[in-house]
């Protein structure tokens, strides 16, 4: 009876339904698609396509109340994200592309990260090969590549700040993207160590655990070569508070991790570490 | 799905799809093309329009991407608002061409009679109405189902509940509704199969 009374309903729906779209329909679409505009072959960009996801996500749920919140440092969120799309801009521009202006800081921030992504896309490795300005407080030009890298890390630190000032919990990238950024800024890293006049002879062994996490071995002079050195510490935290770390958002104290062995070496490479973000 | 999670996956389509990755692509047409692909089969009546008309929505959402603003609505509902749009261009261009062609011919366009569009919008009506008096979790279900063009597994995902939920709330709601329909004096219609 039920099963009857189920298919007549099926059947008054009927006159209302329409079936779905044909299979073969599914191919045509995806084919003239990517006749109109070729779909982009590299994954350099994967980390910033995801944390541009995540930051527009977050923008767009804001209150014009949260807009004016104060950040970490004192900024407002509206100010923090007129400060990542300043960044944003500076490689654009490196880049030749030039963006309209706007006033509102989130419409800003969403058609510059637009440009971006759309020119990653469409130049390909002559791109990604190309020199752009770095943002931080040292000025730098690495190529595009490296730069889409920071450029992730920096609008998930900046997703990291507003949901602290909005109360929301904090997400960590996916593992894989993660794990991109924190290379990202352990290859720097020995060469930082030089800068500070902290650099020596010897590795630190960096054991980063959860998700996007690895083991690391990292040189503390840029100059010597990692092989063969001897190593004289080794640093235990999870992978999501190095990254925060490296961003400046993690206090160095000498509890922040679990450190064994040649402890002024240890802190030597946390408190360089954490002058990589870009602010 | 709840909003700020359907939100969430726009903003992430759209991010993918202004990168020119074509699984985004594959994603949302998987996701929206049975909605986009019903509406205009309404509109236009013809398979074979609303089939040109979810093509041009898709490709036209392939090429500027970047148009599709999530804060303002959902990409379900921009895609269906591109496919609309090209369905009643495709409707205009057909009806000129009719007009021209019936000079040629020296004769009246034949067209459905006026009782034969009554009968039925009466009867589509009377179900639209019932389906909206459903109680909401089986309206849902069945909108998504019925209307949306869904299958079991898609309407689970949309509402966030497991198949098996999905399921009996369809046969709850298809039973309800033939109860009401019944009880309002309509017989039993022609019984196809859902999707």
């Amino acid at each position: 009876m039920h099963v009857e009374l189920a298919r007549q309903a099926a059947g008054w729906l009927a006159l209302t339904h329409v079936a779905p779209p044909p299979s073969g329909l599914r191919s045509r679409v995806l084919a003239a698609a990517v006749a109109v505009r070729p779909p982009s072959s590299g994954s350099a960009s994967s980390a910033y396509v995801s944390q541009v996801a995540a930051f527009g996500a977050l923008i767009d749920s804001l209150s014009p109340s949260q807009w004016s919140a104060p950040t970490v440092d004192g900024r407002s969120v509206g100010d923090l994200v007129l400060h990542l799309a300043g960044n944003d801009g500076n490689v654009l521009a490196d880049l030749g592309t030039i963006v309209p202006p706007r006033r509102k800081a989130g419409a800003l921030w969403r058609d510059q990260s637009d440009l971006l992504l759309r020119t990653v896309a469409q130049g390909g490795d002559d791109v990604l090969a190309r020199p752009v300005r770095m943002a931080g407080k040292v000025p730098a030009r690495r190529p595009l590549r490296e730069a889409l890298t920071q450029r992730a890390f920096e609008t998930w630190i900046h997703q990291d700040d507003i949901r602290a000032a909005v109360a929301l919990p904090l997400v960590a990238p996916a593992p894989s993207h993660l794990a991109r950024i924190l290379g990202f800024g352990l290859a720097l890293l020995p060469g930082a160590i030089d800068a500070a006049g902290r650099g020596r002879a010897g590795t630190v062994r960096l054991a980063l655990s959860g998700p996007g996490g690895a083991e690391h071995v990292v040189g503390l002079s840029a100059r010597a070569a990692a092989g063969g050195t001897p190593c004289l510490a080794e640093v235990s935290m999870p992978a999501d508070r190095f990254g925060r770390l490296m961003a400046g958002r993690v206090p160095v104290t000498p509890s922040v991790a679990a450190v064994s062995g040649d402890r002024a070496a240890a802190l030597d490479l946390l408190t360089v570490a954490a002058t990589l973000g870009c602010e | 799905m709840s909003d700020v999670r359907s939100h969430a996956d726009d903003v992430r389509l759209r991010a993918m799809l202004v990168a020119a990755d074509e699984d985004a692509l594959t994603e949302a047409y998987d996701r929206h093309a049975p909605s986009a692909y019903a509406l205009a089969a309404r509109i236009t009546g013809d398979p074979c329009w609303a089939e040109d008309a979810v093509q041009e929505a898709f490709v036209e959402l392939w090429r500027h991407p970047e148009r599709f603003d999530p804060h303002t609505g959902s990409l379900r509902t921009w895609l269906c608002m591109l496919a609309r749009r090209r369905a009643i261009d495709l409707l205009r261009r057909q009806s000129a061409q009719r007009v021209h062609l019936t000079r040629l011919a020296g004769q009246a366009p034949v067209e459905p009679t006026v009782e034969d569009d009554v009968v039925g919008a009466a009867q589509a009506k009377a179900v639209r109405e019932c389906v909206r008096d459903l109680p909401v979790l089986y309206r849902d279900a069945i909108a998504l189902a019925y209307y949306y063009g869904l299958s079991y597994r898609q309407v689970a995902v949309e509402l966030g509940v497991p198949e098996g939920t999905a399921k009996s709330r369809l046969r709850s709601g298809l039973r309800l509704l033939a109860e009401r329909m019944s009880a309002a004096g309509y017989s039993a219609y022609e019984v196809v199969d859902a999707p």
